[in-house]
C-alpha cells in the first residue's frame, strides 16, 4: 500500500457533474403559480405556499398583523378545529410550519410521500378555509403577548429590533414580524378575517411540490384541492415602497446602546440597508461577504475569534428582500472587548473598501467555497422546495440554479469593489450594542464615541 | 402501511481498532465524513469540567503536518466542518464534494494521530476564552440558560460524571492548561476508541481502502474506562434559580432508563402525549384551556448511562408555578393509570416512523446518516441498530406507556426547580432552596 504524503494536502479532481432541479410551472386557472420538481431521494414530499405580502403589508397601526393572521391558521380550518387538525397532522407524521417573512407568508409542510394528497387537501384547507373564530383570536393574542414580553429578555431579540427600527425607520420593514404589544392588543377579530381575504388571493400564491410524487400527480392534486380557489375580490397588491440604499448612519457619530444592566456579554449588530435580491451585483456580493464575514474562515472571524478571542463566532451577511434588505454583521462578545470589537469591524469593513481589498486568492477561494458547495443545499425535499420558492418569491429565472456557478465565476476582481460600494459603505454604517450601559460607556467614552441610550419597549 | 427505512452499509474494522462503516447515497455529488471519539464530558475529572469541549475545539487548530487552517482547506474545497461534544461523545464531521473526500480523510487522519507537535500555548489560551465566550452567550447571557446546569447539580451526586454539564464551569476552564490537553489527548483520541462512518457519493470498497491508507499507521492507544455509575434521587429537591427572565417556569427532572431501552421509548411516546402539541394533554389543559402557561413541553433526554426526563412549563403574568406543578401531577397519575388513548399512541407512533424516515435524508452534518450509523455502532456495538431502534416504538403499547410513567415518574422522587426573575424568589414552588450554579 501507498504510504500517505504528509507533506502536502490532497488535491482534488474535477467536480462531478450535478442536475439541478428541473422545475416543472404551470399556473392554475385562478392565477395560482405552481412549481412541481420530482426529488426521489427519500419517500418524502415537501410542500410551500408563498404567499407574496409578510410583515411588509403591516398596516401601520397594526404593526403584527400579517403574523397575528398567519399564526392562527392553524387554529382551525375547514373541517376541523385546531386539536382537530393537529390531530391529523401527526397521524400523518408532517411537519408543518408557518412562516412571516418581511416580504411573505409561508405555509410549509412535509411529509412522507404516501400521505401528499391528504397534506395537499390541508394545505389548502389551511389557505382558503381558515376559521379565525373569537375565542382562538383571543386566546392567540394572548400567546402573542406573553412570547413579546419575554422577547425583552433576550438579548439577541433585542439587538434586531433596535438594528432593524434605526436602518429602515418608519419603512414597511422597520418593524419586527411579530409587532408591538399595543398593536397586537388592538387587532380585531374582523381586521384579521379582511386581512386574510385582501392578502391571501390564489393570484399572490406560489405553491412548490417538491419530493418523491410524479409532477403529473402532484399537478393533478393541486388542481384538485386549489384550483377552485377564487378570491372574493381581485386582488390589487399594493406595492411596497421602494427604499434607498443608506448612504448615512442613523446616528451620526454615534453607537446605539438598548441597556442591558449587568449583561456578561454584549450583543452587537453593525450594518446598514443594502441590496434587494434582484441587484445585478448579487453574485458579486456573495463572494465579498464570504472574504467579510460570510464564512467560518473570513477576516471578521479570523480578527475577532481566532486571533483576539472576544467572541464564540461571528457573521455578516445580506437578506437580501423584494426591496433593499439589510447589510448587517451579527456576534455576541466579551463584555470587555465591546468597543474593540465594534471598532475592528468598523475596521475591517472600512479596509475592505480601501485599503485591503479582496485579492485574487481571496477570490479565487471564496468562489470555490461557495460554488463548489452549492449541490449541498438540493439535498432534500424541503430544501429543493425552499430554494424553488425563493424563485418564486423573486420571480428569478428559471435557469437561475444551472447558472449559479458560471455567474459566480465571472465575477471580476476589479469589478467587486465597485459592486460592494454600491451596497455597503463603511460611513454609513449603524452600530447596535445591547449590553450594559455602566461597562460599555466608559469604552466608547474612551474613543471618543458617543452613546445614545435607546429604549426598547415599543407601544 | 409502513415506509421501508434502511440506512445499507458495509463496515471493517481496522488493525489498530478503528471501525469503518461505509453507506452509499449518489444523489448528491458529496461525500460525508463523520468521526466519533467515545469520550464526552463524562470522562472528565471534577474540577476540570469542560475540558471534553474545549478539547474539541483545539481539535480545529491545526496538527503537525496541517498546523494552521484546519477550515480554510475543507471550506475552500467547498465543504462544510463542524463538531460537538456533549456527555457521552465527541463528534467531527465534513460533507465536502466527493471530488475531496481524499482531503477529508488526510485531515481528520492527520489530527487522530498527529495533532499534539502543532498545539501551541497560543493556540490553548485564545481557544479558552472563546469557549468562555460560549458560555457566557449560551447560558449567562440568555433567559432560563443556567437551567440545564442547575438540574445536573440537583439529580446528580457530587463526584457523578453527570453533576456537570458539557460546557464545564468557568473557573475551571480558566485553570486548565496545555499539558492537560496533552494527556486528555493520549488518553481519548486514537483509533481504538473512534469510529468512523463515510456516506454519500462513494464507492463502498474503495472507501475502506482509503480508510485503511491513511488511518491504518495510527498507533491505537490505552483502553478506555467508560464510567458506568447509576443513581438516583432519595427524595424530592425544591430548588430556586433567579435570573434575568420576565416569566416564571417550572421545570420538573426525573432520573429515567438509558439510551435504547425499552422504557426509553416508552418515555419518548410519554412526552408526545403529555406535550407535543394541541392534541396533547397538558399543551391542552395549561395553555389551549385554562391559559395558566405560555408554553409547556416534555422530553426524555437520553444519554449512554441513564437518561433523564424533563416537564418545563412557564407561567403567563399572574398565574402561579403551584398550579402548573398540580396540572403536571395530575396528568402524570392519569398516563400512568389508564396510559394513552389509542388515538393517542396511534399519533405518537405515526409521529416516531415519521422521524426515521426523515432522517434519512441527510448524508452528513448532525443526525445525518453517517453521524446516525456512528451513533448505532458506538452506543450499541452495531451500526444496523436502527431496525432494532423503531422495533422499541412499535412494540410500545398502552400498558407499556402507563408502567414506565408509573415506574419512572410516579413511584421516584423528582427534582423541581423555578426559575424567576430576579429578586422574586416568592414566585417558586414553596419550600424551595436558593442555588447559584456554577
Amino acid at each position: 500500500m501507498m504510504a500517505v504524503d504528509r507533506s502536502r494536502l490532497p488535491v482534488s479532481g474535477a467536480a462531478r457533474p450535478f442536475r439541478f432541479p428541473s422545475i416543472a410551472r404551470t399556473t392554475l386557472g385562478n392565477g395560482l403559480d405552481l412549481r412541481v420538481v420530482a426529488h426521489e431521494a427519500a419517500p418524502v414530499v415537501s410542500m410551500a405556499a408563498v404567499v407574496r405580502g409578510g410583515s411588509s403589508a403591516d398596516p401601520a397601526t397594526r404593526f403584527g398583523l400579517a403574523a397575528f393572521t398567519a399564526d392562527l391558521l392553524d387554529d382551525g380550518a375547514g373541517s376541523l378545529d385546531g386539536p382537530g387538525l393537529a390531530d391529523v397532522f401527526a397521524r400523518i407524521g408532517a411537519e408543518a410550519d408557518i412562516e412571516v417573512w418581511p416580504d411573505a407568508t409561508v405555509v410549509s409542510i412535509t411529509t412522507m410521500a404516501r400521505y401528499a394528497e391528504r397534506a395537499l387537501e390541508l394545505l389548502a384547507d389551511l389557505l382558503v378555509r381558515p376559521r379565525f373564530a373569537d375565542q382562538d383570536v383571543e386566546r392567540v393574542r394572548g400567546l402573542r403577548l406573553d412570547r413579546l414580553r419575554q422577547m425583552r429578555a433576550q438579548a439577541a431579540t433585542l439587538a434586531d429590533r433596535a438594528f432593524t427600527r434605526a436602518i429602515y425607520g418608519g419603512h414597511p420593514y422597520g418593524h419586527p414580524g411579530i409587532g408591538h404589544p399595543a398593536a397586537v392588543r388592538a387587532t380585531t377579530a374582523d381586521e384579521i378575517r379582511a386581512f386574510h381575504r385582501a392578502t391571501c388571493t390564489p393570484q399572490a400564491t406560489a405553491l412548490v411540490i417538491a419530493g418523491a410524487i410524479a409532477p403529473s400527480r402532484a399537478e393533478a392534486l393541486a388542481e384538485q384541492t386549489l384550483g377552485a380557489w377564487r378570491a372574493p375580490a381581485p386582488a390589487a397588491e399594493s406595492a411596497l415602497a421602494p427604499v434607498a440604499v443608506q448612504t448615512e448612519p442613523a446616528a451620526r457619530g454615534c453607537v446605539l446602546v438598548v441597556p442591558r444592566p449587568g449583561a456578561p456579554q454584549s450583543e452587537l449588530r453593525i450594518g446598514q440597508v443594502s441590496a434587494s435580491r434582484l441587484t445585478p451585483d448579487y453574485h458579486a456580493l456573495l463572494l465579498w461577504n464570504a472574504v467579510l464575514g460570510g464564512q467560518f474562515v473570513s477576516r471578521l472571524n479570523l480578527n475577532l475569534r481566532q486571533a483576539k478571542g472576544y467572541t464564540y463566532g461571528v457573521r455578516s451577511g445580506f437578506d437580501f428582500r423584494r426591496r433593499r434588505g439589510p447589510f448587517s454583521v451579527h456576534t455576541s462578545v466579551q463584555t470587555t472587548a465591546t468597543a474593540d470589537a465594534v471598532s475592528e469591524v468598523l475596521r475591517e469593513i472600512t479596509e475592505l473598501a480601501d485599503a485591503r481589498p479582496v485579492t485574487a486568492e481571496e477570490l479565487a477561494r471564496a468562489k470555490a467555497a461557495v460554488g463548489l458547495g452549492y449541490p449541498r443545499g438540493f439535498e432534500t425535499a424541503q430544501q429543493v422546495a425552499r430554494a424553488v420558492a425563493q424563485l418564486a418569491l423573486h420571480e428569478l429565472g428559471a435557469d437561475h440554479f444551472e447558472q449559479f456557478g458560471a455567474r459566480l465565476n465571472a465575477v471580476q476582481l476589479d469589478a467587486l469593489p465597485a459592486a460592494a460600494n454600491r451596497h455597503v459603505q463603511p460611513r454609513a454604517l449603524t452600530a447596535v450594542v445591547v449590553g450594559d450601559p455602566d461597562a460599555v460607556g466608559p469604552q466608547f467614552a474612551e474613543r471618543g464615541v458617543t452613546v445614545e441610550i435607546v429604549a426598547d419597549e415599543e407601544e | 402501511m409502513h415506509t421501508a427505512v434502511d440506512i445499507p452499509y458495509v463496515t471493517h474494522t481496522l488493525a489498530n481498532g478503528l471501525d469503518v462503516v461505509v453507506h452509499e447515497d449518489r444523489h448528491i455529488p458529496m461525500a460525508a465524513v463523520s468521526v466519533w471519539y467515545h469520550v464526552g464530558s463524562r470522562h472528565e475529572q471534577p474540577g476540570r469540567t469542560g475540558f471534553a469541549h474545549l478539547f474539541e475545539h483545539l481539535m480545529f487548530k491545526g496538527s503537525a503536518h496541517h498546523p494552521d487552517g484546519y477550515f480554510e482547506a475543507l471550506q475552500e474545497a467547498g465543504g462544510l466542518v463542524n463538531g460537538s461534544t456533549n456527555t457521552d461523545r465527541t463528534n467531527y464531521w465534513e460533507v465536502v464534494p466527493s471530488q475531496s473526500l481524499e482531503l477529508a480523510l488526510w485531515m481528520e487522519s492527520d489530527r487522530m494521530g498527529h495533532l499534539l507537535p502543532a498545539l501551541s500555548e497560543a493556540k490553548f489560551t485564545t481557544e479558552r476564552e472563546v469557549v468562555l465566550n460560549e458560555r457566557r452567550q449560551n447560558y449567562e447571557n440568555r433567559p432560563y440558560g443556567l437551567s440545564s446546569v442547575a438540574l445536573a447539580e440537583a439529580l446528580f451526586p457530587e463526584g457523578h460524571p453527570y453533576r456537570w454539564v458539557t460546557i464545564g464551569a468557568p473557573a475551571d476552564l480558566v485553570a486548565s492548561s496545555i499539558d492537560d490537553a496533552r494527556d486528555f489527548f493520549r488518553a481519548f483520541y486514537h483509533p481504538g476508541n473512534a469510529s468512523i462512518a463515510i456516506a454519500g457519493d462513494v464507492d463502498a470498497a474503495d472507501t475502506i481502502g482509503l480508510v485503511e491508507r491513511y488511518f491504518g499507521d495510527l498507533p491505537t492507544g490505552p483502553a478506555v474506562l467508560h464510567p458506568r455509575r447509576t443513581t438516583r434521587l432519595e427524595r424530592e429537591a425544591r430548588l430556586v434559580l433567579e435570573d434575568r427572565v420576565e416569566l416564571p417556569r417550572l421545570s420538573l427532572s426525573w432520573h429515567t432508563p438509558e439510551m435504547f431501552h425499552d422504557d426509553d421509548a416508552a418515555l419518548d411516546i410519554a412526552a408526545d402525549v403529555l406535550a407535543n402539541g394541541k392534541t396533547s394533554r397538558l399543551y391542552r389543559s395549561l395553555v389551549y384551556e385554562a391559559r395558566l402557561a405560555a408554553d409547556v413541553s416534555a422530553m426524555q433526554a437520553s444519554r449512554e448511562m441513564s437518561s433523564a426526563f424533563h416537564v418545563v412549563a412557564t407561567a403567563v403574568p399572574g398565574s402561579a408555578l403551584a398550579a402548573l406543578d398540580d396540572a403536571i401531577t395530575r396528568a402524570l397519575e392519569e398516563l400512568a393509570a389508564t396510559g394513552p388513548t389509542t388515538a393517542e399512541l396511534e399519533r405518537a407512533t405515526a409521529r416516531a416512523e415519521a422521524q426515521f424516515v426523515y432522517r434519512v435524508q441527510t448524508i452528513g452534518g448532525f443526525g445525518g446518516k453517517s453521524d446516525q450509523l456512528n451513533a448505532y455502532n458506538v452506543f450499541t456495538g452495531s451500526p444496523g441498530y436502527m431496525q432494532a431502534d423503531r422495533e422499541r416504538y412499535a412494540r410500545a403499547t398502552a400498558q407499556s406507556v402507563a408502567s414506565a410513567v408509573k415506574r419512572w415518574l410516579r413511584e421516584a422522587p423528582r427534582v423541581a426547580l423555578s426559575v424567576v426573575p430576579r429578586r422574586q424568589s416568592a414566585l417558586a414552588l414553596p419550600g424551595s432552596e436558593q442555588v447559584f450554579p456554577a
